[in-house]
């Protein structure tokens, strides 16, 4: 409940400061000429939202499938780990910007393009958090493991894979908001459709009320998105001090 | 599981040794040169007998163990157990270290029946064993808990537990009550005696703490650091079972002020 009293308390400093310092509209409009047009048009951005919605969960989701099995696999084979996390941390490098042009000539203007530049974008902090947590385990629990004569196997899913847990769902937190600005960036450079195509369209007329009622949206979508992530972390990793102390 | 070897003559030849350390050393290679870790200890355990490691940090007694448990190979000498060399973890092994390393993504029950699982046996059959295990060490209505909601004695408890299951025929204790205050080590101390009523297990017990030594132990081993050897042997004739009794005795003091008097001509001590 504190998160709505944050809300409305952002929400009047705004409107303290429209009505105080009487900016031009196409600067800064008032909360209520946003919420008003955000009432007006909600036919519109529901549709775009949607679409922009399904970019950042499918790129997650992504991120998530790609993320978590490419980090088993370098901590759990050596070969993998020498070969191929350069070229990952490489390919993190890049400005993923720059690469969506090039996504565009592959996969054309759908769905794909934005999806494919969401996931790249979010998927690196995933992948670095499961490589870190999966090795970080107490030399002496797998001392432990030793004496008791345990599987490979064994160990990796009772042993390691869960206490890297805690690391892999705030990794995944982290990814959720690199999502939300990969899938605007994306709707910015290869779409018809979504928020962040309709943020540039409205640039252009210098609509900054909807501009304003978008950006608002984002927030709001980005914030219940995170949230949500928390309510699956609580739930898988109930046992863990960061957890519990809630 | 009648133990053949316990009953025999206090002085066993070396072949009756259940483990049996023949010169062993360890060596690492530091930066600045070798580092012994261990130098040419040779110690003949019988089978049922409870022997203490004893010394100040850096003397090589946890080498030695993490030797016994098949962990690390002695760069010279070597190690066996009931007349096989060690190569690798010894099934019949049931280890205790300081650090309880309780999942807490388990709870206590499963804790206890992780051995299973990490083998790929089925614990279920195991199940009822672990309970009453959990019943004799005071822990009965905790078989749900998770281990971040009990104290450290009530953990460590868990973690014999956990060993114990396995019906070892060798117990190797790591310092395991090091990290508990006073009170609840004396009373892990007893709590143990009395676990291995039914069937004295051999067991080597690594600790710095002299009276821990002299209540668990038949024979304390007396280790000093540069050399990490053994450089004596006490006797513990005391009777068991042992008990809180055992401690207000004249010889338990007695052995208190000897093992003390040792480690002072040692160097060790001082002042």
């Amino acid at each position: 409940m504190w998160s709505v009293a944050s809300g409305l308390l952002a929400l009047a400093l705004w409107g303290v400061a429209v009505a105080v310092l009487k900016p031009p509209a196409y600067i800064l409009p008032a909360p209520w000429a946003v919420l008003a047009r955000t009432w007006t048009d909600h036919a519109l951005l529901l549709q775009h939202g949607a679409s922009t919605l399904s970019e950042i969960l499918a790129g997650l989701i992504l991120s998530i499938v790609v993320g978590i099995p490419l980090g088993i696999l370098i901590v759990a084979i050596p070969v993998v780990h020498r070969l191929v996390y350069p070229i990952v941390i490489a390919f993190n490098a890049i400005p993923k910007v720059a690469l969506a042009p090039l996504f565009v000539v592959w996969f054309g203007y759908g769905l794909l393009p934005r999806v494919v530049i969401t996931g790249s974008i979010a998927f690196f902090p995933i992948l670095v958090a499961t490589i870190t947590g999966l090795m970080s385990i107490d030399p002496e629990l797998l001392r432990l493991a030793t004496v008791m004569r345990a599987r490979q196997s064994r160990t990796f899913l009772h042993l390691r894979l869960p206490q890297a847990m805690p690391s892999i769902a705030a990794g995944v937190k982290i990814a959720t908001s690199l999502a939300v600005i990969g899938g605007i960036i994306g709707e910015f450079v290869a779409s018809d459709r979504g928020l962040g195509y309709l943020l540039v369209q409205a640039s252009g007329t210098l609509d900054t009320t909807i501009m304003f009622a978008i950006v608002i949206i984002l927030a709001v979508v980005a914030s219940l998105l995170f949230y949500a992530i928390s309510l699956v972390e609580n739930y898988l990793v109930f046992w863990h001090a960061s957890q519990r102390s809630k | 599981m009648s133990a053949p070897g316990a009953s025999e003559p206090m002085l066993a030849e070396s072949s009756s040794a259940f483990i049996d350390l023949r010169r062993a050393s360890k060596t690492y290679a530091a930066r600045t040169g070798e580092v012994v870790a261990v130098d040419e200890v040779t110690l003949s355990i019988r089978q049922g007998e409870t022997i203490a490691l004893l010394g100040p940090s850096g003397c090589g007694k946890s080498t030695v163990l993490m030797m016994v448990a098949g962990l690390i190979q002695p760069t010279t000498g070597s190690l066996w157990i009931a007349n096989q060399k060690v190569s690798g973890p010894d099934p019949r092994l049931g280890v205790v270290f300081q650090k309880d390393l309780l999942l807490d993504w388990k709870n206590v029950l499963a804790n206890v029946l992780l051995p299973f699982e990490l083998r790929g046996e089925d614990p279920a059959p195991r199940r009822s064993a672990a309970l009453a295990l959990l019943e004799r060490v005071g822990l009965g209505g905790f078989a749900d808990k998770r281990p971040y909601e009990l104290s450290g004695g009530m953990r460590q408890r868990v973690a014999i537990c956990r060993a114990w299951i396995q019906n070892p025929d060798i117990l190797l204790l790591d310092e395991p009550f090091a990290a508990l205050d006073a009170f609840t080590r004396e009373q892990m101390q007893l709590d143990v005696a009395r676990l291995s009523l039914d069937r004295p297990r051999t067991t080597i017990l690594v600790t710095h703490e002299i009276s821990e030594a002299v209540f668990m132990a038949d024979r304390v081993a007396i280790m000093t650091s540069r050399p990490s050897q053994i450089r004596e042997i006490v006797t513990i004739d005391l009777p068991r079972p042992r008990n809180m009794k055992t401690r207000e005795s004249p010889a338990f003091g007695a052995y208190i002020v000897r093992i003390h008097a040792a480690f002072a001509d040692l160097g060790v001590l001082h002042g």
